[in-house]
């Protein structure tokens, strides 16, 4: 009986949510009060499910559908949308926008990828990055379009991504030759090519997000291949690795030869 | 018709796969084939052991593991016979449920081109039985232990050498003459596999006589029928056994417990390996592994089974498949040291697709498509590939036909999550156009009573009856209901069967004992049989016997491949709510297995169908269907229904479909469509 009413209480959530798209709900908004209801209890189940998941923070919450659970592609709007709005009082002059600028609007998870979402909008060379001193600033490519003649349109990403690694200011610190190092070493002992990147980083001993940076670079210049590998089965340490690409966490990684 | 190409990114079975794309995955390929090449040489019989078994492991679901399966089923056609092993259920049976799949696969066509056999075609345990035979007949006229007086041996060995199955079928006197020989003949097959430490478990007379009636004399059709439960190691009746040859050491009693059933397919199992040594090496490939991650036992059971066949038999080739997260975290740390040492590292991994051969893949799967729709060169549009291709070199091949998916649907978005039930009807579709697929299968039946059940408040629980007939048990309302799974037709077997479940009606007057029959199996009680009316009257009373026909097949299949979909990361939901679905869709089944009044389970009588042979499909018929797909190109199974004259059933239809290689089958929820392919 019990089960019964906590399936239909999922079903009711997932409709409500459905409903809300990709704007998603608070808890509130999916009338929950208490965290020991059977509405608390069916929301966990959706999330263990990996049908639902909160784009906000456990304070403010905002849970939507798994299929609209695409915090990369969010702050990449976001971000967007604040660098498209930005405009100087006076005409012919750039606003230069700071991170901070760019990231006003984004929360929670969406919040956590905003330095993710600015490397990729910076690559697709929609967002140009400024450095002046210590400060770095953005503009949007069309303000700057907009503003001068000849700035060529944008080109293809394949063609952004022959950019030598070592020049892009993410990958500032990475050791590219210990990473390769560590990998091999962990391929060998696994006994497989595709690896979980949060064994890899594990291996390399480096910091998680310069490593996703280093991997997504590697991936656009087809030395590295990136596999969505198994959600529902993986840790929350193998999750923590996740890259996205396509809006999807991508677990594994094979790099091969150079 | 609206129809997408891309839609179809599952397969389900490896005897119908898609062309497949030039490169992709052709390493792993070509290091089975190789490993396959060493069971193959030397003098007949070999007696050939592989170091392991070989394993195949995707970064994740849908890279292709099941489609490899199929490409290496065709590389291997004529050179293997080849068995797909879907997984068991039942850790206790496990073996029992290898041979019985064993020997289902084994009536697949030798060809491996179709599904189904046509009218004088082969299948693969009579291609099996010829070549074991002619090549003894060779080894003892090669050994001088065979002479001809009237007749060059060189002539004869030349003859042999060519002669078809059908050819020595339809000569009566040749096919009279070995079955007199047959004990020579034992004795000359015992001498030859003795020679190369190959042992049979049963008596090499009892195989001799067993294949040499199965093969040789298929109008008998009952002594067939009794032939095929003595090689899925079942109980026969004496007279039957006598007639067909097997002496009566080599009869399994009727009353075996469930570990010494169990043990005794396994040995079948080391026996046709053995034999395989005359002719050609067996490949057991075992598929969709992440379902032995269920729970412990059975994951550890899969271990079990490896290591016997690599350790225990000769003369095969095994192939575990695996996606590598579900393999690593709830079936390989089950395995003990011993078990992980059989499969051979490092495993055969796959990649997926890089630009040029989804390029490819796009235009495989555009052939043959109505021209003039202007949508091939969307899809083969170089932007888009770029962007696809731009931020990876390599893309999973379900991935990128997803993509390719929403592509010809001409959304910018993906395309909805299908309907639960959508999901659930598009595998009922599937199912009912693999003809060979509705059969017993125990494990989704042990699968559907074990583990879904009618409903929340019936209490499921492990069980075994004492003499081991009954080997599950609801609790529904304070009411029992026992289950069985017997595929046999010993009537001494049913006889025990039907006293253990008079032992417990008689204790508990409101309980029953349910057992599933299935068209092909012979009915229960056999008309001949003594205790036909003692069996009859139990019908009556608490032997509740469900045939289900070809359409409830379907059904309750497909419940347990869209479980084992979900499991496996092919279909997009979870397992649980898999289960939740089709406990609910099963409502109708559940009340019939529920219902405790006898009157209404359907008469004491079977259905008449049960107790027919399965013909093979008509000739005329296959013709019909192959003219028509042909001329038509395209066509839905309704419009092709409304263009046979006179009317056949969807499933007399899919029968003779399935000897088609060229027709390939799209199923969708709402809908099943041929078209015509060539050089497929």
């Amino acid at each position: 009986m019990a089960q019964q009413s906590l399936e239909s209480k999922k079903g009711a959530i997932v409709g409500k949510l459905k409903e809300a798209g990709a704007s998603g709900l608070g808890k509130g908004g999916l009338g929950i009060k208490d965290a020991k209801s059977l509405g608390a209890r069916a929301l966990k189940a959706l999330q263990e499910e990996r049908r639902v998941a909160n784009l906000g923070t456990p304070k403010k919450t905002r849970y939507v559908l798994a299929e609209f659970y695409k915090p990369l592609e969010l702050a990449c709007g976001q971000i967007e949308a604040n660098a498209k709005k930005a405009s100087s009082s006076r005409s012919g002059i750039l606003e230069l926008l700071s991170r901070k600028d760019l990231e006003k609007g984004c929360e929670g998870q969406i919040r956590k990828k905003v330095d993710e979402a600015i490397d990729w909008l910076v690559k697709e060379q929609r967002l140009l990055r400024f450095r002046r001193g210590r400060s770095i600033f953005f503009v949007h490519a069309e303000k700057i379009r907009g503003a001068a003649v000849g700035i060529p349109s944008p080109e293809p990403a394949k063609t952004v991504a022959a950019e030598p690694v070592e020049t892009l200011p993410a990958l500032a610190g990475v050791d590219r030759r210990g990473i390769r190092a560590a990998y091999q070493r962990l391929a060998r002992r696994l006994g497989y090519s595709n690896v979980e990147i949060s064994g890899l980083r594990r291996e390399a001993g480096c910091s998680m997000d310069a490593l996703k940076h280093f991997l997504l670079d590697e991936s656009r210049q087809g030395r590295a291949v990136l596999t969505l590998g198994d959600w529902s089965v993986s840790s929350e340490e193998t999750r923590a690795g996740a890259i996205e690409l396509f809006g999807k966490p991508h677990l594994l990684v094979r790099l091969d030869a150079e | 018709m609206d129809i997408n190409p891309f839609e179809s990114v599952i397969v389900s079975e490896p005897r119908r796969i898609d062309t497949p794309v030039p490169g992709l995955n052709d390493a792993p390929l070509d290091s089975l084939t190789r490993q396959l090449d060493k069971l193959t040489g030397g003098d007949l019989p070999r007696a050939v052991k592989l170091s392991g078994a070989q394993f195949i492991q995707s970064p994740a679901p849908g890279y292709g593991k099941s489609h490899l399966i199929g490409r290496l089923f065709k590389a291997l056609r004529g050179q293997a016979t080849l068995i797909y092993q879907r997984p068991y259920t039942n850790a206790s049976t496990c073996w029992k449920s290898i041979l019985l799949k064993m020997v289902q696969e084994l009536e697949f066509p030798e060809s491996a081109a179709a599904e189904f056999c046509g009218e004088n075609e082969a299948n693969q345990l009579e291609a099996l039985v010829h070549g074991i035979l002619v090549n003894i007949a060779i080894n003892g006229i090669q050994g001088g232990l065979i002479t001809f007086k009237d007749r060059e041996n060189q002539d004869v060995l030349r003859y042999f050498r060519k002669v078809s199955l059908r050819q020595l079928r339809f000569n009566r006197r040749w096919v009279g003459s070995v079955f007199e020989k047959r004990v020579q003949l034992a004795g000359l097959m015992e001498k030859q596999l003795k020679a190369r430490g190959i042992f049979l478990n049963a008596s090499p007379l009892s195989w001799l006589s067993v294949l040499i009636h199965y093969a040789y004399r298929p109008e008998q059709y009952e002594l067939r029928q009794a032939c095929l439960d003595w090689l899925r190691g079942g109980s026969i009746d004496d007279e039957e056994a006598g007639r067909i040859g097997i002496p009566p050491a080599d009869r399994p009693v009727h009353d075996l417990a469930m570990e010494q059933v169990n043990a005794a397919a396994k040995d079948r199992i080391t026996d046709f390996c053995g034999l395989a040594g005359f002719f050609r090496p067996f490949v057991f490939c075992f598929d969709q592994t992440e379902n032995y991650g269920s729970d412990p036992f059975t994951a550890k059971s899969l271990g079990v089974v490896i290591q016997g066949l690599v350790d225990g038999c000769f003369n095969h080739m095994t192939i575990v498949t695996a996606n590598q997260a579900p393999w690593y975290s709830v079936v390989q740390p089950h395995w003990e040291h011993a078990h992980r040492d059989r499969l051979c590292q490092p495993a055969l991994e796959l990649k997926g697709l890089n630009r040029d051969q989804a390029c490819e893949l796009v235009r495989i799967r555009l052939e043959g498509w109505p021209p003039g729709l202007g949508k091939a060169a969307v899809m083969l549009e170089p932007a888009w590939l770029d962007e696809l291709f731009g931020q990876t070199k390599e893309l999973g091949v379900r991935h990128f036909l997803l993509e390719c998916s929403r592509r010809w649907l001409g959304s910018a978005e993906p395309p909805p999550q299908p309907e639960i039930a959508d999901l659930y009807q598009a595998c009922v579709n599937k199912i009912k156009t693999q003809p060979k697929r509705l059969v017993f299968d125990p494990d989704a039946l042990y699968w559907l009573v074990q583990e879904v059940a009618c409903g929340p408040g019936a209490a499921v629980r492990k069980f075994k009856s004492e003499s081991g007939y009954l080997i599950a048990c609801w609790e529904v309302d304070g009411r029992k209901i026992y289950f069985g799974f017997e595929p046999g037709h010993h009537f001494r077997r049913w006889q025990a069967i039907q006293k253990e479940a008079a032992r417990y009606h008689g204790a508990d007057p409101s309980c029953k004992s349910v057992f599933f029959r299935t068209p092909e199996l012979r009915e229960i009680p056999g008309t001949a049989w003594k205790t036909a009316p003692e069996i009859a009257a139990a019908k009556g009373r608490y032997l509740h016997i469900i045939v289900l026909s070809g359409e409830e097949m379907a059904e309750l299949y497909a419940a347990y491949d869209f479980y084992m979909g979900a499991v496996e990361g092919d279909i997009p939901i979870q397992a649980d709510a898999a289960v939740g679905f089709v406990r609910e869709r099963l409502k109708p089944f559940w009340e019939r297995i529920l219902e405790p009044v006898p009157e209404k389970w359907g008469g004491g009588k079977e259905e008449p169908e049960s107790a027919k042979p399965r013909a093979e499909p008509r000739a005329g018929l296959i013709k019909t269907i192959r003219d028509i797909v042909r001329r038509e190109k395209f066509l839905s199974v309704t419009d092709l229904l409304g263009k046979i004259s006179p009317p056949v059933t969807e499933e007399e239809l899919h029968r003779a479909r399935a000897c088609i290689p060229e027709i390939q089958v799209y199923t969708s929820p709402s809908m099943t469509v041929l078209q015509w392919r060539r050089g497929k």
